[in-house]
């Protein structure tokens, strides 16, 4: 069901994460002696590129397997309102998820963080994976899961008529209004796709 | 068109299946192209907690695509009929 043009980018994982802070002490206590993630890496530079940039440090914290949690700090400057933090779905949609191998290493992992005074918001079990969320010093939501099993054909196959079905639907905006209309086409589609199976 | 659901062969919506091979004259197809596909003159019921189903399966019970019309869908309880 791909249809892919070009080869496929030879990506090997998370190098790094990076987010915006205006509590740098609040920030390294946080994840380096809080979370316990090496400090591996700062740069500190006058601003360049774009006139008005401030100078700044960039700086980053080990979150294993080669990857990085890095922050940006800004000097002398004041948070702009796009990056304020707000208490709605659609801004907590932007996140990272850390990676456990195992359900026994989330748990320890959440022992640790309430162990450190860090209150966790949610353990969530959702359809592959499972999660604990908990927020960092500048409110962003920190989530550390385990995939419970390895996605297989039939989560692409899946995945593939999802899809398929939502585009249709999203270039009859504005009547695309509900998730039923995803499920009736995509209903509509098996059902023959059963009966021809069947023959 | 009886009421129909599609439900996606993987472990964690196998209870919709144990549970439509429990209904009386409740019909379970497959798994065929990666889905089972159930029907059931009059309605489709499922009740979530009776199931053991987390919420965020349970809010995409339907994922893989029905044939019908949702008379009923909340925390707990699905209920999906003839067009």
């Amino acid at each position: 069901m791909t249809n892919l043009t070009n080869p496929t980018i030879p990506l090997a994982g998370v190098h790094h994460t990076a987010r915006p802070t205006w509590k740098l002490a609040e920030t390294v206590h946080f994840y380096r002696d809080l979370l316990g993630l090496p400090l591996v890496h700062a740069i500190s530079a006058r601003g360049w590129g774009p006139e008005d940039h401030a100078d700044f440090l960039h700086f980053f914290f080990d979150s294993g397997n080669g990857s990085t949690i890095a922050f940006f700090y800004y000097i002398g400057t004041t948070p702009p309102d796009f990056a304020a933090v707000r208490d709605d779905y659609r801004y907590r949609a932007t996140h990272t998820a850390w990676r456990v191998e195992t359900r026994e290493q989330l748990l320890d992992c959440r022992a640790k963080v309430e162990a450190a005074g860090i209150p966790i918001t949610h353990q969530i079990r959702h359809e592959t994976i499972e999660s604990i969320y908990f927020n960092d010093p500048n409110g962003y939501m920190f989530e550390v899961t385990w995939q419970v099993r390895p996605f297989e054909k039939a989560d692409r196959d899946d995945a593939a008529r999802t899809l398929a079905a939502a585009m249709e639907l999203e270039k009859q905006r504005p009547a695309f209004k509900h998730i039923d209309q995803v499920w009736a086409l995509k209903g509509a589609e098996l059902e023959a796709a059963f009966a021809t199976e069947e023959a | 068109m009886m009421p129909t659901i599609f439900v996606l062969d993987v472990p964690e919506f196998r209870p919709f299946i144990d549970h439509a091979l429990s209904v009386d004259g409740c019909s379970v197809q497959g798994p065929r192209l990666g889905y089972w596909r159930l029907a059931r003159a009059g309605s489709l019921e499922f009740t979530r907690k009776a199931m053991g189903l987390k919420p965020a399966v349970w809010h995409g019970a339907l994922t893989a695509g029905m044939i019908g019309r949702i008379t009923h869908f909340d925390n707990d309880r699905l209920v999906v009929e003839e067009p």
